[in-house]
Protein backbone atom coordinates (compact mmCIF):
# COMPACT_ATOMS: atom_id res chain seq x y z
CA UNK A 1 0.00 0.00 0.00
CA UNK A 2 2.75 2.12 0.39
CA UNK A 3 2.83 2.89 -3.52
CA UNK A 4 -0.92 3.92 -3.25
CA UNK A 5 -0.36 6.10 -0.14
CA UNK A 6 2.74 8.45 0.67
CA UNK A 7 4.85 6.89 3.70
CA UNK A 8 4.32 9.81 5.14
CA UNK A 9 0.30 9.06 5.61
CA UNK A 10 1.72 6.29 7.31
CA UNK A 11 4.22 7.70 9.60
CA UNK A 12 1.63 10.71 10.83
CA UNK A 13 -1.34 7.62 11.61
CA UNK A 14 1.93 6.08 14.10
CA UNK A 15 3.25 9.56 15.54
CA UNK A 16 -0.86 10.09 16.34
CA UNK A 17 -1.82 10.34 20.10
CA UNK A 18 -3.67 7.27 19.38
CA UNK A 19 -0.95 5.78 17.75
CA UNK A 20 1.73 6.21 20.13
CA UNK A 21 -1.05 5.16 23.00
CA UNK A 22 -1.11 2.29 21.39
CA UNK A 23 2.57 1.48 20.45
CA UNK A 24 3.67 2.06 24.39
CA UNK A 25 0.73 0.13 25.48
CA UNK A 26 0.96 -3.59 26.73
CA UNK A 27 -2.46 -4.18 27.40
CA UNK A 28 -4.83 -1.88 24.24
CA UNK A 29 -3.86 -4.42 21.47
CA UNK A 30 -4.60 -7.42 23.03
CA UNK A 31 -7.84 -5.99 24.39
CA UNK A 32 -8.64 -4.19 20.79
CA UNK A 33 -7.54 -7.68 19.11
CA UNK A 34 -10.14 -9.57 21.52
CA UNK A 35 -12.90 -7.31 19.93
CA UNK A 36 -11.50 -7.14 16.26
CA UNK A 37 -11.90 -10.92 16.35
CA UNK A 38 -15.66 -10.77 18.24
CA UNK A 39 -16.43 -8.51 15.31
CA UNK A 40 -15.21 -11.21 12.66
CA UNK A 41 -17.25 -13.91 14.22
CA UNK A 42 -20.63 -11.89 13.93
CA UNK A 43 -19.66 -10.97 10.59
CA UNK A 44 -18.01 -14.08 8.90
CA UNK A 45 -21.35 -15.88 10.78
CA UNK A 46 -23.80 -13.97 9.00
CA UNK A 47 -21.96 -13.57 5.78
CA UNK A 48 -21.96 -17.23 5.94
CA UNK A 49 -25.06 -18.12 6.42
CA UNK A 50 -26.34 -15.33 4.19
CA UNK A 51 -24.37 -16.37 1.24
CA UNK A 52 -25.20 -20.24 1.66
CA UNK A 53 -29.05 -19.27 1.35
CA UNK A 54 -28.32 -17.74 -1.68
CA UNK A 55 -26.37 -20.92 -2.83
CA UNK A 56 -29.42 -22.66 -1.86
CA UNK A 57 -27.76 -24.66 1.02
CA UNK A 58 -28.79 -22.67 3.73
CA UNK A 59 -32.00 -21.85 6.00
CA UNK A 60 -34.82 -22.70 3.48
CA UNK A 61 -36.17 -18.65 3.92
CA UNK A 62 -36.49 -16.13 1.05
CA UNK A 63 -32.98 -15.15 0.91
CA UNK A 64 -34.27 -11.28 0.70
CA UNK A 65 -36.04 -11.45 3.67
CA UNK A 66 -33.06 -13.07 5.80
CA UNK A 67 -30.96 -10.78 4.42
CA UNK A 68 -32.74 -7.87 5.98
CA UNK A 69 -32.75 -9.93 9.50
CA UNK A 70 -29.07 -10.61 9.49
CA UNK A 71 -27.86 -7.14 7.94
CA UNK A 72 -27.89 -5.31 11.38
CA UNK A 73 -25.50 -8.02 12.57
CA UNK A 74 -23.17 -8.38 9.76
CA UNK A 75 -23.15 -4.84 9.60
CA UNK A 76 -22.71 -4.33 13.75
CA UNK A 77 -19.81 -7.06 13.31
CA UNK A 78 -18.52 -5.23 10.83
CA UNK A 79 -18.23 -1.97 12.44
CA UNK A 80 -16.78 -3.62 15.51
CA UNK A 81 -14.34 -4.81 13.39
CA UNK A 82 -13.46 -1.64 11.90
CA UNK A 83 -13.76 0.45 14.37
CA UNK A 84 -10.80 -1.60 16.30
CA UNK A 85 -9.08 -2.29 13.31
CA UNK A 86 -7.96 1.16 12.31
CA UNK A 87 -6.83 2.22 15.82
CA UNK A 88 -4.64 -1.55 15.54
CA UNK A 89 -3.50 -0.11 12.30
CA UNK A 90 -2.26 3.37 13.69
CA UNK A 91 -0.02 1.95 16.03
CA UNK A 92 1.86 0.48 13.08
CA UNK A 93 0.92 2.04 10.17
CA UNK A 94 4.44 1.98 8.57
CA UNK A 95 4.59 -1.59 9.03
CA UNK A 96 1.21 -1.98 7.92
CA UNK A 97 1.68 -0.07 4.86
CA UNK A 98 4.80 -2.34 3.91
CA UNK A 99 2.70 -5.56 4.69
CA UNK A 100 2.19 -7.54 1.60
CA UNK A 101 -1.02 -9.65 3.58
CA UNK A 102 -2.49 -6.17 4.76
CA UNK A 103 -2.93 -5.05 1.20
CA UNK A 104 -4.38 -7.98 0.56
CA UNK A 105 -6.78 -7.80 3.40
CA UNK A 106 -7.90 -4.13 2.42
CA UNK A 107 -8.34 -5.31 -1.51
CA UNK A 108 -10.44 -8.08 -0.06
CA UNK A 109 -12.52 -5.96 2.21
CA UNK A 110 -13.54 -3.83 -0.95
CA UNK A 111 -14.20 -6.41 -3.04
CA UNK A 112 -16.19 -8.55 -0.19
CA UNK A 113 -18.82 -5.52 0.30
CA UNK A 114 -18.99 -4.94 -3.22
CA UNK A 115 -20.00 -8.11 -4.38
CA UNK A 116 -22.43 -8.26 -1.18
CA UNK A 117 -24.06 -4.73 -2.29
CA UNK A 118 -24.04 -6.38 -5.89
CA UNK A 119 -26.02 -9.83 -4.47
CA UNK A 120 -28.83 -7.53 -1.89
CA UNK A 121 -29.05 -4.47 -4.82
CA UNK A 122 -29.08 -6.48 -8.00
CA UNK A 123 -32.39 -7.89 -9.00
CA UNK A 124 -33.13 -11.67 -9.37
CA UNK A 125 -29.51 -12.89 -7.63
CA UNK A 126 -31.31 -14.93 -5.75
CA UNK A 127 -31.62 -18.69 -7.05
CA UNK A 128 -30.37 -17.92 -10.37
CA UNK A 129 -26.61 -19.09 -11.34
CA UNK A 130 -25.18 -15.54 -11.71
CA UNK A 131 -26.07 -14.89 -8.45
CA UNK A 132 -24.60 -18.67 -7.14
CA UNK A 133 -21.45 -17.74 -8.57
CA UNK A 134 -21.61 -14.08 -7.07
CA UNK A 135 -22.04 -15.66 -3.57
CA UNK A 136 -19.36 -18.37 -4.27
CA UNK A 137 -16.77 -14.97 -4.97
CA UNK A 138 -18.22 -13.27 -1.67
CA UNK A 139 -17.60 -16.03 0.30
CA UNK A 140 -13.80 -16.38 -0.91
CA UNK A 141 -13.84 -13.10 -0.33
CA UNK A 142 -14.83 -12.95 3.55
CA UNK A 143 -12.51 -15.80 4.27
CA UNK A 144 -9.78 -14.52 2.88
CA UNK A 145 -9.79 -11.72 4.69
CA UNK A 146 -9.96 -13.97 8.02
CA UNK A 147 -6.86 -15.88 6.26
CA UNK A 148 -5.05 -12.77 4.95
CA UNK A 149 -5.86 -10.75 8.54
CA UNK A 150 -4.03 -13.94 10.39
CA UNK A 151 -0.89 -13.37 7.66
CA UNK A 152 -0.06 -10.32 8.51
CA UNK A 153 1.57 -11.64 11.56
CA UNK A 154 3.06 -13.85 9.71
CA UNK A 155 4.04 -11.51 6.72
CA UNK A 156 5.72 -14.56 4.89
CA UNK A 157 2.57 -16.81 4.95
CA UNK A 158 1.77 -16.39 1.52
CA UNK A 159 5.21 -15.78 0.46
CA UNK A 160 3.93 -12.11 -0.28
CA UNK A 161 6.41 -9.35 -1.14
CA UNK A 162 5.49 -6.30 0.28
CA UNK A 163 3.00 -4.16 -2.15
CA UNK B 1 4.05 -40.10 33.84
CA UNK B 2 2.51 -37.48 35.06
CA UNK B 3 0.73 -34.71 32.88
CA UNK B 4 3.48 -32.09 32.86
CA UNK B 5 6.28 -35.26 31.76
CA UNK B 6 3.54 -35.99 29.55
CA UNK B 7 3.28 -32.49 27.71
CA UNK B 8 6.61 -32.00 28.11
CA UNK B 9 7.65 -35.36 26.15
CA UNK B 10 5.22 -33.92 22.98
CA UNK B 11 7.00 -30.97 23.17
CA UNK B 12 10.40 -32.64 22.66
CA UNK B 13 9.14 -34.91 19.80
CA UNK B 14 10.41 -34.06 16.43
CA UNK B 15 6.74 -33.45 14.89
CA UNK B 16 5.89 -30.76 17.72
CA UNK B 17 9.47 -29.21 17.05
CA UNK B 18 8.79 -29.54 12.64
CA UNK B 19 5.34 -27.50 14.27
CA UNK B 20 7.00 -24.62 15.76
CA UNK B 21 9.56 -24.27 13.54
CA UNK B 22 8.72 -24.38 10.22
CA UNK B 23 7.52 -21.18 8.64
CA UNK B 24 4.34 -22.08 7.40
CA UNK B 25 3.32 -24.74 9.48
CA UNK B 26 2.33 -23.03 12.54
CA UNK B 27 0.73 -19.92 10.67
CA UNK B 28 -1.14 -21.40 8.23
CA UNK B 29 -2.93 -23.88 11.21
CA UNK B 30 -3.62 -20.64 12.81
CA UNK B 31 -5.33 -19.29 9.55
CA UNK B 32 -7.71 -22.21 9.37
CA UNK B 33 -8.26 -22.54 13.17
CA UNK B 34 -9.79 -19.03 12.94
CA UNK B 35 -11.47 -19.82 9.42
CA UNK B 36 -13.35 -23.05 11.59
CA UNK B 37 -14.07 -20.69 13.67
CA UNK B 38 -15.97 -18.12 11.67
CA UNK B 39 -17.73 -20.83 10.12
CA UNK B 40 -18.64 -22.63 13.68
CA UNK B 41 -19.35 -20.12 15.57
CA UNK B 42 -20.62 -17.84 13.37
CA UNK B 43 -23.18 -20.84 12.71
CA UNK B 44 -23.55 -21.36 16.56
CA UNK B 45 -24.51 -17.71 16.80
CA UNK B 46 -27.43 -17.61 14.21
CA UNK B 47 -29.11 -20.84 16.41
CA UNK B 48 -28.68 -19.13 19.51
CA UNK B 49 -30.25 -16.11 18.64
CA UNK B 50 -33.36 -17.76 16.82
CA UNK B 51 -34.11 -19.68 20.21
CA UNK B 52 -34.10 -16.64 22.23
CA UNK B 53 -36.72 -15.08 19.48
CA UNK B 54 -34.02 -12.27 18.56
CA UNK B 55 -33.63 -13.15 14.75
CA UNK B 56 -35.17 -15.14 12.02
CA UNK B 57 -38.92 -15.36 13.98
CA UNK B 58 -40.72 -16.01 10.43
CA UNK B 59 -38.43 -19.66 10.25
CA UNK B 60 -39.51 -22.48 11.98
CA UNK B 61 -36.98 -23.48 14.89
CA UNK B 62 -36.21 -27.11 13.96
CA UNK B 63 -35.28 -25.53 10.36
CA UNK B 64 -33.08 -23.10 11.59
CA UNK B 65 -30.74 -26.01 13.81
CA UNK B 66 -31.52 -28.34 10.69
CA UNK B 67 -30.10 -26.34 7.93
CA UNK B 68 -27.28 -24.87 10.12
CA UNK B 69 -26.04 -27.84 12.56
CA UNK B 70 -24.39 -29.35 9.56
CA UNK B 71 -21.85 -26.34 9.16
CA UNK B 72 -21.67 -25.62 13.11
CA UNK B 73 -20.46 -29.05 13.18
CA UNK B 74 -18.21 -29.47 10.28
CA UNK B 75 -16.98 -25.58 11.35
CA UNK B 76 -15.86 -27.44 14.60
CA UNK B 77 -14.49 -30.27 13.52
CA UNK B 78 -11.98 -27.82 11.91
CA UNK B 79 -11.37 -26.07 14.78
CA UNK B 80 -10.91 -29.30 16.81
CA UNK B 81 -8.92 -30.81 14.56
CA UNK B 82 -6.59 -27.67 13.60
CA UNK B 83 -6.25 -26.66 17.73
CA UNK B 84 -5.07 -30.09 18.40
CA UNK B 85 -2.00 -29.86 16.00
CA UNK B 86 -1.77 -25.60 17.09
CA UNK B 87 -1.53 -27.47 21.11
CA UNK B 88 1.09 -30.23 19.39
CA UNK B 89 3.39 -26.98 18.22
CA UNK B 90 3.58 -25.69 21.45
CA UNK B 91 2.73 -27.89 24.50
CA UNK B 92 5.01 -26.50 27.19
CA UNK B 93 3.78 -22.71 26.36
CA UNK B 94 0.01 -23.64 26.02
CA UNK B 95 -0.02 -26.07 29.33
CA UNK B 96 1.42 -23.28 31.54
CA UNK B 97 -1.11 -20.38 30.22
CA UNK B 98 -3.72 -19.75 32.55
CA UNK B 99 -6.01 -18.80 29.57
CA UNK B 100 -5.56 -22.07 28.19
CA UNK B 101 -6.22 -23.94 31.07
CA UNK B 102 -9.11 -21.98 31.76
CA UNK B 103 -10.56 -22.34 27.41
CA UNK B 104 -9.72 -26.01 28.00
CA UNK B 105 -12.70 -26.27 30.97
CA UNK B 106 -14.83 -24.26 29.42
CA UNK B 107 -15.15 -25.97 25.92
CA UNK B 108 -16.60 -29.39 27.89
CA UNK B 109 -19.46 -27.18 29.49
CA UNK B 110 -19.90 -25.84 25.72
CA UNK B 111 -20.20 -29.41 24.83
CA UNK B 112 -22.81 -30.31 27.84
CA UNK B 113 -25.05 -27.15 26.69
CA UNK B 114 -25.19 -28.68 23.44
CA UNK B 115 -25.95 -32.22 24.75
CA UNK B 116 -28.71 -30.48 27.21
CA UNK B 117 -30.15 -28.73 24.14
CA UNK B 118 -30.36 -32.18 22.47
CA UNK B 119 -31.40 -34.92 25.28
CA UNK B 120 -34.18 -32.36 27.29
CA UNK B 121 -35.05 -29.28 24.75
CA UNK B 122 -35.27 -29.98 21.33
CA UNK B 123 -37.43 -33.37 21.41
CA UNK B 124 -40.09 -30.84 22.36
CA UNK B 125 -40.23 -28.51 19.44
CA UNK B 126 -42.92 -29.55 18.12
CA UNK B 127 -44.70 -27.74 20.58
CA UNK B 128 -43.12 -24.30 19.98
CA UNK B 129 -41.50 -24.80 16.79
CA UNK B 130 -43.33 -21.78 14.59
CA UNK B 131 -43.25 -19.92 18.41
CA UNK B 132 -41.65 -16.14 18.43
CA UNK B 133 -38.71 -17.69 20.84
CA UNK B 134 -38.04 -20.74 22.21
CA UNK B 135 -39.51 -21.73 26.05
CA UNK B 136 -37.12 -20.94 28.68
CA UNK B 137 -35.16 -23.98 28.82
CA UNK B 138 -34.64 -22.87 25.35
CA UNK B 139 -33.81 -19.53 26.01
CA UNK B 140 -31.31 -20.49 28.18
CA UNK B 141 -29.39 -23.17 26.41
CA UNK B 142 -28.75 -20.19 23.35
CA UNK B 143 -28.06 -17.86 26.06
CA UNK B 144 -25.57 -20.04 27.60
CA UNK B 145 -24.13 -21.54 24.27
CA UNK B 146 -23.58 -17.61 23.32
CA UNK B 147 -21.79 -16.34 26.56
CA UNK B 148 -19.34 -19.60 26.14
CA UNK B 149 -18.62 -18.80 22.85
CA UNK B 150 -17.60 -15.24 23.51
CA UNK B 151 -15.38 -16.17 26.48
CA UNK B 152 -13.79 -18.88 24.98
CA UNK B 153 -12.64 -16.68 21.62
CA UNK B 154 -11.05 -13.94 24.34
CA UNK B 155 -9.65 -17.06 26.43
CA UNK B 156 -8.43 -18.10 22.79
CA UNK B 157 -6.71 -14.60 22.20
CA UNK B 158 -5.49 -14.54 25.19
CA UNK B 159 -3.92 -17.78 24.98
CA UNK B 160 -1.87 -16.88 21.74
CA UNK B 161 -0.79 -13.50 23.64
CA UNK B 162 0.30 -15.12 27.06
CA UNK B 163 2.01 -18.40 25.70
CA UNK B 164 4.19 -16.20 23.72
CA UNK B 165 7.38 -15.70 25.23
CA UNK B 166 7.83 -12.30 24.47
CA UNK B 167 4.39 -11.54 26.71
CA UNK B 168 5.60 -14.09 29.55
CA UNK B 169 8.85 -12.19 30.10
CA UNK B 170 7.22 -8.85 31.14
CA UNK B 171 5.36 -10.51 34.17
CA UNK B 172 2.33 -9.31 33.75
CA UNK B 173 0.63 -10.82 36.72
Amino acid sequence: MYRILPQSFFEWCAATPIGRFIAASVWTMPILETFHIMGLALLLGAAFTLNLTVLGVGVRIPSERLARQLFPWAFGGLLIAIVTGIPMFMSAAPLYGHSGPFALKMSLLVSAIVLQTVIHKVPRMYGSTGGRIVACLTLVCWFGIAYAGRAIAFSNLLGMQPY
Amino acid sequence: MSLVALVHWINETAFSQYLRESELAFPLTEAIHLIGLGISVGTIVWVDLRLMGKVMRDVRISEVVSRLQPWAIGGFTVMMLSGLLLFLGKPDNYYSTAAFKLKMLLLPLAGLNVLVFHRRVFPNVARWDEGVAAPWQGRMVGAVSMSLWIVIIVLGRWTAYFADPLYRSMRLF
